[in-house]
């Protein structure tokens, strides 16, 4: 609640913003009240515990520990930037997250628009359940299957391919088509699973203005333009903000399955770069100046894609 | 919607999410078979569609062993108390934050969505858990994570986009605000609390890496680390050459995968029965 | 009554809560005794309740731990135990590390191992040929024998037989008996010869680039060089030898006698359950394949000796058979302890228990041959199923045996008269293949314990390098072989290979002064 024009003249500035944030807490004392243990577990389990990321501008040593070893600032930042295998894990993961983005995210919209025009509702149930079943099944699990289904010379979907006159693609081994491997297959992974928030969504809408629709003579697509799509809008920007933030960091369980060193230089990303170097030359400093600067720049990417989506549509967006 | 005459555009898409569903299902199902399966047909066949073979010898194996029980009761235990904790304290965040315009949310906000990218890393959190006394206990696989920033984005996201008129009827008539979260706004909010419930559910089931730094002792180990040394042992790039005569043959870790997966497969069924459109915006106008 | 409903409806979410906290993990152990911990990956038992490890814990006065986790984040919990001090007393290590010793969180041995109370301790830290290993002339790693060893070159018998064929004596026989397995089953996708994936591909093809006069190493390619007369370096990845070699499986590849997928079969299981134990592959370079599941019934094994290639000579790949290192952590309390636990581990009763299981229970008694007359029910009622042999987590590898070193005052003499444990009354094959398998065995590769951290940088691109080159070479068309072999040696010299032979090269001269 805004504060009052009178109040406004009494009390000028800063002592203003003051005077509303008691004035906020006194109206909403339960609110307030509610929110001090979770801050209470935030401060505990996740801000105390930051101090480890000190080591990315250390050069860490056990034996000094966190608070003993030389401070060396950005030297491992600048190092990794420098590093030409690095730096090629950078823009790979960029790539495979950034195509993972584009063709993935409209996905599972579509997948829940698609189940949602289903009427039979066991059908509804059945596609529902039988549509999330991969994202429960590891990658390690699904790299045998994958190699099984993708080689080659004997895989099915050659198979199916030279069966049809067409020539065999090399899904697992050849650079250039790896990156959609890794893109296509976590798709058919995840996107049942994602569309589960979407049908969620979907599930709050009245059923009165898709009547009211009808009677008006609204084609299909027209409701799911006009109905549907404007619902599931909030929705889809913070699903694409987040995947926009997180295209730094995702991918390793799949990568590090089902990828070669035939396709390490597009396939490579920033975590199995950092696991495989790592298990060679331990150094904890530049794996953890590794992290961080994922972190900061996922972060700094989703601001930025927040921001912007706050340009163009006015006002929405995370925050 | 049943008014609508079945069209073409109906056909197509219900052949369109068969074949979908069909290749959704296949890896499932070739686990399924391969863990009926005897191991010579295992290793007869290159795919494993349609079963050659019947044996329950894979799922006799795994319940032999005690702690495939342990585990399960385990995995139960964190994953309800879990998400019925995370799930309480989500809701309440999430609706503090979504109050636009009110002070400290807009700082609340940030400070969980720091935690989003940043972590300390293995050591401090872990060093955290040993001096809270939790090493070793339940506890520590369900307080840590009580709160996860991004189902928190949703839930924040969902309260945001919700018609303010309810609340600020309850308000005038003298409500407090437990009464009008919990009695008033969260009811309405069932499909949103399911799907987050669900969301929370999954990951207490299928969290394997942190048991795995907490916990040391294997009695108390959930079902999906239990799972995931049985499944490893064979399956990944080994450093060590001892591995191929003593693994577990396929068809005990596909009996192990199939255990492990069903429960939570079952829970977004359930889940679904509060997927139910709009009932509870005939209060206020649209 | 409201007011009591509502407490039943919560009597659940109580009982789980009290569940939670009560719920620990059980009393490690009893309290008088002193605790022995041992950090090691891949540890998949419950040592809490295993037969074997409770009698070892009455007969030392100590308790055993473990703390484990899966091989692929060892790494991150071996960093987490030493981040958060945890109390570890026993270390395995897969690489040796000279960062360790330097920031001091493992110690020197020397001053607790006795010859009379440690005489295996003793005898294979004063023997020559580990002389390399210490630091600053003191012990601080202590390697993992493997010896009974059981990596052999594994053919299948009934195949040869099938088909009238000999076991094959050099490249020439080689390749015909694996075009002869191919066109036994030309539809099948049989090949003649399963190899590994990229990453591991030198492991796989060991028995042909030994067969050009390639000292190759069983775990480091890169660390591998070939001393010539003159005491020069040359580096066994990019030697003319390994061309050759590389060229001669070129050829096989595009035969079609080897997978064609093994750039990316990253597993050796999934190889082995593609390949080998389908029947679609006739060779592999496996351990000890009397032991493996296969499919078809009435399978048998025979095994190929090295052999050299028209114009080369077999040299023997480096590395004895170590598997690993053990060393005592600054935070043990009892290091003096721990080293006894290790002696222990390594005599002859030790060995007994841990190969065989307790006298009485699972076996009756020991003949002067190793051979024991295992209780086929007990065994199977404590180790149901495919589990690793005990002995493996208890520091020792894959040694099947025991090493006599108080009959032979020189570790090297005495590792080969290692003393095989076999359980009667079925042999397994066991002992066959262990002689097989030292046939392929030699010295140990004195450039693998050379600590050069100057080089580390260097060493994860080379290695990449190496892996991708030599794969893409294989994988070549015949004709471009020579032009992907160029570009291998540019890429060695992009990451600096140069500046790694020459400081192997270094490190060789002040090492031979």
């Amino acid at each position: 609640m805004a504060i009052t024009a009178q109040e406004q003249l009494s009390f000028p500035g800063r002592s203003r913003r003051v005077h509303k944030i008691i004035r906020d807490i006194k109206m909403n004392k339960g609110l307030y009240l509610m929110i001090l243990p979770p801050l209470v577990y935030l401060f505990v389990f996740q801000y105390i515990p930051m101090y480890g990321v000190i080591m990315a501008f250390q050069d860490f040593s056990f034996r000094l520990g966190y608070f003993g070893s030389d401070w060396v600032g950005l030297k491992h930042f600048e190092w990794l930037l420098n590093n030409p295998a690095f730096m090629n894990a950078f823009f790979n993961t960029l790539k495979i997250n950034f195509l993972r983005v584009v063709v993935g995210f409209p996905m599972p919209i579509i997948l829940a628009l698609m189940i949602n025009e289903v009427r039979h509702r066991r059908y509804k149930r059945t596609v529902q359940t039988l549509s999330y079943l991969p994202y429960f099944i590891s990658w390690v699990v699904l790299a045998g299957i994958f190699h099984n289904l993708l080689a080659r010379d004997y895989g099915a979907v050659n198979g199916v391919l030279a069966g049809l006159g067409l020539s065999r693609i090399d899904f697992l081994q050849d650079p250039a088509v790896f990156p959609w491997t890794l893109v296509l297959t976590e798709i058919w992974r995840t996107v049942g699973w994602g569309s589960i928030i979407y049908l969620a969504t979907i599930a709050t809408i009245s059923t009165t203005l898709y009547e009211a629709a009808e009677v008006d003579g609204a084609s299909r697509f027209q409701q799911i333009r006009y109905i549907t799509l404007p619902a599931l809008r909030p929705t889809m920007i913070v699903i694409l903000i987040i995947n926009i933030g997180n295209v730094l960091r995702v991918g390793f369980d799949q990568v590090f399955n089902l990828y070669n060193p035939l396709v390490y230089e597009t396939g490579d990303i920033i975590q199995t770069y950092i696991v495989r170097s790592f298990s060679v030359n331990p150094n904890f400093s530049r794996l953890t100046a590794a992290g961080f600067l994922q972190s900061l720049l996922g972060m700094l990417l989703l601001l930025g894609a927040n921001e912007l989506i706050k340009r163009i549509r006015d006002g929405e967006g995370l925050y | 919607m049943s008014w609508r005459k079945f069209s073409i555009a109906d056909v197509g898409i219900y052949i369109a999410l068969a074949i979908f569903c069909f290749m959704t299902l296949y890896p499932f199902w070739s686990i399924i078979v391969i863990s009926f399966s005897t191991p010579e047909a295992y290793y007869s066949n290159q795919f494993h569609f349609i079963p050659t073979s019947f044996t329950l010898e894979a799922y006799e194996y795994n319940f032999a062993e005690p702690q495939l029980l342990r585990s399960f009761a385990v995995s139960v235990i964190v994953t309800a108390v879990g998400t019925a904790n995370s799930l309480f304290w989500t809701m309440i965040v999430g609706y503090f934050v979504s109050r636009r315009g009110l002070a400290f949310t807009s700082l609340v906000f940030t400070l969980f969505l720091i935690t989003f990218f940043f972590d300390g890393g293995l050591v401090p959190n872990f060093v955290l858990i040993r001096q809270l006394g939790l090493r070793n206990t339940l506890l520590a696989l369900i307080l840590p994570f009580t709160i996860n920033p991004f189902f928190l984005i949703l839930m924040k996201n969902y309260f945001a986009n919700r018609p303010r008129e309810i609340e600020e009827a309850a308000t005038i008539d003298g409500a407090s605000e437990f009464v009008i979260l919990f009695r008033i706004i969260a009811p309405t909010a069932k499909p949103i609390l399911a799907t987050i419930g669900l969301f929370y559910a999954v990951y207490y089931w299928n969290d394997w890496f942190w048991p795995m730094i907490y916990i040391s002792d294997r009695s108390l180990y959930p079902m999906a680390l239990y799972l995931r040394n049985l499944v490893s042992h064979a399956s990944t790039v080994s450093v060590d050459p001892g591995i191929v005569n003593t693994q577990n043959p396929a068809t005990i870790r596909a009996a192990a995968i199939v255990i492990t997966i069903l429960p939570i497969i079952l829970v977004y069924p359930f889940a679904q029965r509060y997927f139910v459109h709009g009932i509870m915006l005939g209060s206020s106008k649209e | 009554m409201k007011l009591l409903n509502r407490v039943y409806r919560r009597i659940p979410i109580l009982l789980a809560l009290v569940s939670l906290v009560a719920l620990q993990g059980p009393l490690a152990g009893q309290e008088d005794r002193p605790t022995i911990t041992i950090f090691r990956g891949g540890v998949a038992i419950d040592y809490n309740s295993d037969p074997i490890i409770t009698e070892l814990e009455n007969r030392l006065n100590v308790n055993i731990e473990f703390l484990t986790s899966d091989w692929s984040e060892v790494a991150q919990v071996r960093n987490l135990a030493l981040g958060a001090e945890e109390d570890v007393d026993i270390y395995h290590h897969m690489d040796l590390s000279l960062q360790w010793v330097n920031d001091e969180i493992i110690i020197p041995l020397d001053d607790y191992i006795t010859p009379e109370n440690h005489p295996y301790l003793y005898s294979i830290t004063t023997s020559d040929l580990f002389a390399s290993l210490k630091r600053n002339g003191e012990t601080y790693y202590i390697p993992m024998i493997s010896h009974g060893w059981d990596w052999v070159w594994a053919v299948r018998k009934d195949w040869l037989d099938e088909l009238g064929l000999g076991i094959p004596t050099n490249e020439v026989e080689f390749r015909d008996m694996l075009r002869a397995f191919k066109d036994r089953d030309p539809d099948g996708r049989t090949v003649g010869w399963q190899i590994e994936g990229a990453a591991q591909v030198r492991r796989s093809i060991l028995p042909i680039l030994t067969a050009f006069g390639v000292p190759t190493s069983f775990y480091d390619v890169d660390r591998s060089f070939v001393i010539g007369e003159d005491g020069v370096l040359q580096p066994v990845a990019i030697h003319p030898n390994t061309k050759a070699a590389l060229q001669y499986l070129n050829g096989l590849y595009n035969e079609g006698l080897i997978n064609t997928d093994f750039p990316s079969m990253n597993s050796f299981p999934l190889l082995n359950e593609r390949y080998l134990q389908a029947g679609k592959a006739g060779v592999g370079w496996v351990q000890n394949p009397t032991s493996i599941q296969m499919a078809e019934d009435n399978v048998e094994w025979a095994y190929i000796p090295p052999f050299s290639a028209e114009g080369y000579e077999h040299t023997r790949a480096l590395g004895l058979a170590v598997n690993g290192w053990i060393s005592i952590a600054a935070t043990a309390d009892d290091p003096q302890k721990a080293v006894d636990v290790l002696e222990y581990l390594n005599s002859r009763e030790g060995r007994q228990l841990i190969v065989a299981g307790v006298e009485g229970v699972h076996y009756g008694s020991f003949d002067e041959n190793g051979n024991f007359d295992r209780n086929a029910e007990a065994w199977a009622a404590s180790y149901n199923g495919p589990t690793f042999p005990l002995y493996f987590y208890l520091g020792q590898g894959l040694m099947h045996g025991y090493i006599p070193v108080e009959e032979y005052s020189d570790f090297a003499e005495a590792i080969e008269h290692t003393v095989v444990f076999e359980p009667m009354p079925e042999p397994t094959g066991l002992r066959e293949v262990i002689q097989e398998s030292a046939r392929w065995v030699g010295a140990p590769n004195p450039f693998q314990f050379a600590d050069l951290p100057e080089l580390n940088d260097i060493r994860v691109e080379l290695g990449d390098v190496i892996v991708t080159g030599w794969t893409k070479v294989i994988t070549a068309n015949p004709d471009a072989f020579e032009t992907e072999w160029e570009t291998f040696l540019s890429e060695w010299n992009r990451v600096g290979g140069d500046t790694w032979v020459a400081a192997y090269q270094e490190y060789y001269d002040s090492m031979m002064q």
